[in-house]
């Protein structure tokens, strides 16, 4: 990135003091939340929300986006990341239903702890196969059904593949709730569903806050943003012990999941990678690999449901 | 220019033709006072929709989490009753459009309660589901950022056409009333003079105002019929475009169309015994006009049953995996009571009855009416409910409660208001309106004396 | 232009305190007859015959101070991505006696914009050199397909990318059924006016 170096660190001194002032306490490094990415300078006010709850209102041009994506509610979710194809892999042989990755989405999302975008489920393709366990997030489909149904536009795809929702546009008709047929997609019913109390926002110390709730409207997994902009790896699949998610870029053909990293078009072909309910036409871009030589026998695992 | 005429049109001569509207006419159909059990009826009305308001408040406040609906089942008894309330609203098109242009002498007394109730229903259909939207602040978005590939978007655009043309297809033929009401009723409050005045549009019962009323009731027949059939059709592709079990069906539209012909028979039928009852207007609603409905709704039945074996035996008879699981919960598992009820009592029974001329008597057929269209409700909520909770992915680690569907009070109090809205429309509309079309009578007893 | 080149290579080198230090640190090494190296490099380049490869490449010092390939050192020849480093070497690719690891371009990698392929090569911890790090890119890329589908009309698309038959065909329904009952509106305009100017009998 040809970035002017003076401007560049102007920028990074002007972030380092707003950002520096917004994390006063102390818990978080200024460093850690800067990254020098140029932001345009727009003129418009931004609204920050601290880690401590409040509300200030800096100007556009002096946040970059990874920071504002970070510490801002308003992080543009109409905009996709340049260039990119996101793509997840999940290897059904090593997944044992640790539940790590649902834990990590509702930490990362806000939400209360029996609540996330993404679900295991235990599925068994005939009587005489053993069972096994299958994570599903959104499958981000490049024919998406919950997209075509929808009467506003608050739901739509982006160019990095990126099925998004605008909560500020959702009229909460829930269309795509019933259009998804893999069900992931969740609604604020109210505001029970994700309001967390200072306590537990502490226990939780949710280091994204991203997807703002609104009550009303729907919500579901966005392969976090925030962090996939910046070249991280989305939380489930940071948080996954076994290594079951892979994530990665179709364009440049790569995946990973923290450990190790692949080529997609290899795995594909030579682990027989699926997607589910291929027969639907939906396209997901979430693939599986097949369950087999499993690495953990199935256990039946105490299910907690509130 | 007290004496009420009617002008017709000699078609032979071609020469204008202008007779007094015989005095009974008038005694018998103008609007009238409430009694004190019509009273009562409104205030019932009132109370039940001050209820459902409340129900709403409550809604407003804490968000359809004061629904029984979840992630799951997210569409529950506003979306089943709001396909009710499209389904009835076909009723307007069948008496005043299918019965007009296939000449169906019979029906000038029931055209304009099927058209009331057309326009009352259709108008809570669209209430219903602007309850049933999780932002309905947001009602705006949907003329601002309307996509035209949503079927959400199509159903917009076809009530709005419907009930416009229903309105149209209301007061067009009230025309003529309109003046007999502005030039006898001079005894009505002020304001109710003044809508007269108003609305007759200074109807003087010219030769050619009859002219355009005539040919414009006539347009407005031929518009209705594909309009009517699209409301359906379009509303019914609300689920079939999706792809759940029980809803991906391309016999979804005929279905409903079929089932709402049936229901909106059913409804008016029962409604037009009401009110014949109450007004005493049994020389103008006849046991020939009982008679006449029966016949019809047999007849609509049965292709309701023909939709209804096609819908439930072919996807029964594979029994793919999750369809089988939503069909087995209809046909034996814990929907079985209501979907068998439904079947026999609100088709298959009705049926039975009605092809006896006994069972096309006035009181038989207003309970049978009655018993269609409460069938015709749960059906709706069959419709929507049982395949909502049979995900193609197994629903897991949810609460238990989430496994079932169980309205809760406000969803009763709101869906309650709605009817009972229903019901004050058409209330309303008596009080004020001649409720058979008292010209068009006044024509029918001239053919006749010819 | 760059196609023209036949060989691009970029080389960093990294040298490590200690990597030298560490020579003949046990009696076990007895059997390489190796001599003290110091002064190692890494280099990654690129070569053409006979296919793709890259190799990396690993020389040092003798104690005369002339510079010769060290033999036996394992190396890892990534690919940079997004997301990781993606491995091209097998397990244990070690030089041989020129010092050298030839690996293979795998199939079908896609590059950058310029379909530039960034190559990351690594030691880590070899007895005799140490840690080496050196990084290269080629435009050995096949072109990227990045297909921005979201101009395209469809039914999933914005509502400014509407499929055009649909458009169409909706536009032509309300047009004719909205100018139907403008028609009948201006029909009700035509009673009113007809009733103020005719006298009726």
């Amino acid at each position: 990135m040809e970035i002017p170096k003076n401007a560049t660190r102007r920028k990074f001194l002007k972030t380092g003091l707003v950002a520096g002032a917004l994390v006063a306490g102390g818990t978080l490094g200024a460093s850690e939340l800067i990254s020098a990415i140029d932001s345009k300078p727009t003129g418009n006010k931004i609204k920050l929300l601290s880690p401590d709850g409040k509300i200030v209102e800096v100007d556009a041009s002096v946040i970059s986006p990874s920071v504002a994506g970070f510490l801002v509610s308003n992080h543009n979710v109409r905009q996709g990341v340049p260039g990119k194809k996101f793509v997840m892999v999940i290897d059904l042989s090593k997944c044992k239903n640790a539940r790590k990755c649902h834990k990590a989405c509702s930490k990362m999302h806000y939400l209360p702890e029996n609540r996330s975008y993404i679900k295991v489920n235990k599925m068994q393709d005939s009587p005489e196969a053993s069972p096994y366990w299958m994570p599903t997030p959104c499958f981000h489909c490049d024919n998406p059904p919950c997209v075509k149904v929808c009467p506003v536009g608050a739901t739509f795809k982006l160019s990095d593949g990126i099925v998004g929702i605008d909560n500020a546009r959702c009229i909460g008709c829930r269309f795509c709730m019933v259009a998804c047929p893999y069900n992931a997609r969740v609604f604020n019913w109210g505001e029970e569903m994700f309001h967390l109390s200072p306590e537990e926002k502490n226990a939780i110390k949710p280091h994204e806050a991203c997807g703002s709730h609104v009550v009303g409207t729907v919500e579901k997994c966005d392969f976090c943003p925030q962090k996939t902009g910046d070249n991280k790896l989305p939380d489930c699949v940071e948080a996954c012990p076994n290594g079951v998610f892979y994530f990665g870029d179709e364009v440049e053909d790569v995946i990973s999941n923290g450990d190790e990293t692949l080529q997609l078009s290899k795995v594909l072909r030579d682990k027989a990678g699926y997607r589910f309910m291929e027969d639907l036409g939906t396209k997901p871009r979430v693939y599986y690999l097949p369950p087999v030589d499993r690495q953990f026998p199935f256990t039946e695992t105490k299910q907690t449901s509130k | 220019m007290n004496t009420a005429t009617i002008t017709s049109i000699n078609e032979e001569t071609g020469a204008v033709e202008r007779h007094k509207i015989p005095q009974v006419l008038l005694d018998d159909l103008l609007p009238k006072r409430l009694t004190t059990s019509g009273k009562l009826w409104m205030y019932f009305l009132l109370t039940v929709m001050a209820i459902g308001a409340y129900a709403y408040f409550t809604q407003l406040k804490n968000g359809l989490v004061v629904t029984d609906m979840r992630d799951y089942a997210s569409w529950g008894i506003y979306i089943s009753n709001f396909v009710f309330f499209v389904a009835i609203s076909l009723v307007g098109s069948l008496i005043s459009a299918v019965l007009k242009l296939t000449d169906v002498k019979w029906r000038t007394p029931l055209v304009r309660i099927s058209e009331i109730i057309a326009v009352a229903s259709i108008t809570f259909a669209a209430l219903i589901i602007i309850v049933d939207m999780g932002r309905p602040d947001r009602f705006w978005h949907l003329f601002v950022y309307g996509r035209i590939q949503s079927p959400i978007m199509w159903d917009v655009i076809v009530i709005t056409t419907y009930f416009t043309i229903s309105i149209l297809l209301l007061y067009i033929p009230l025309l003529p009333d309109l003046a007999i009401c502005r030039d006898k009723l001079t005894g009505a409050a002020k304001w109710k003079r003044w809508c007269y005045k108003f609305f007759a549009l200074n109807w003087k019962n010219t030769p050619r105002q009859y002219k355009i009323v005539n040919d414009s009731i006539k347009v407005l027949a031929v518009l209705i019929i594909p309009l009517a059939l699209s409301i359906h059709t379009v509303t019914s592709w609300l689920f079939a475009t999706t792809f759940r079990v029980g809803w991906d069906s391309s016999n979804f539209g005929p279905y409903f169309v079929a089932g709402a012909f049936m229901a909106g028979a059913a409804a008016v039928t029962a409604i037009m015994y009401v009110v014949r009852e109450h007004y005493n207007l049994q020389k103008y609603i006849t046991d020939k006009h009982f008679d006449h409905m029966g016949k019809l709704l047999v007849l609509l039945s049965l292709i309701y049953l023909y939709f209804n074996v096609n819908e439930y035996l072919v996807p029964g008879y594979k029994m793919k995996e999750v369809e089988g699981d939503q069909l087995k919960s209809l046909f034996t598992g814990n929907y079985a009571p209501m979907f068998w009820s439904v079947q026999i009592l609100g088709l298959a029974i009705p049926v039975i009855i009605l092809l006896f001329k006994k069972g096309r008597r006035p009181i038989p057929i207003f309970i049978i009416s009655i018993v269609v269209v409460i069938g015709a409700w749960f059906k709706r909520l069959l419709i929507v409910t049982p395949t909502l909770l049979h995900p193609f992915i197994p629903m897991q680690n949810v609460p238990e409660s989430w496994h079932h569907y169980v309205p809760t009070w406000q969803e009763w109090a709101i869906t309650s208001a709605s009817l009972a809205g229903v019901f004050f429309i058409i209330q309303i509309f008596i009080r004020l309106f001649p409720v058979i079309s008292i010209w068009e009578m006044a024509e029918e007893t001239e053919t006749e004396a010819k | 232009m760059k196609n023209k080149l036949k060989y691009i290579f970029i080389v960093l080198i990294g040298i490590t305190a200690f990597g030298f230090q560490k020579i003949y640190a046990d009696g076990d090494t007895k059997t390489a007859p190796e001599i003290k190296v110091t002064d190692a490099t890494l280099k990654l380049s690129f070569d053409t015959t006979g296919g793709k490869h890259i190799i990396a490449t690993v020389n040092a010092k003798d104690p005369s101070g002339a510079v010769v390939p060290v033999k036996d050192v394992t190396i890892a020849v990534f690919i940079k991505k997004s997301f990781g480093m993606l491995p091209v070497t097998g397990d244990n690719m070690v030089t041989d006696e020129t010092g050298t690891v030839t690996v293979n371009l795998p199939k079908n990698m896609p590059g950058d914009k310029d379909n530039m392929i960034n190559f990351s090569s690594k030691v880590d911890g070899d007895p005799k050199v140490g840690d080496l790090e050196a990084t290269g890119n080629i435009n050995w890329g096949t072109p990227a397909k990045i297909e921005n589908n979201l101009n395209k009309r469809a039914l999933w698309a914005a509502r400014a990318n509407a499929p055009i038959s649909l458009v169409i065909a909706a536009n032509l329904i309300i047009t004719l059924v909205w100018g139907t009952i403008i028609y009948i509106l201006f029909k009700l305009i035509t009673i009113n006016r007809l009733g103020k100017n005719e006298n009726t009998i």
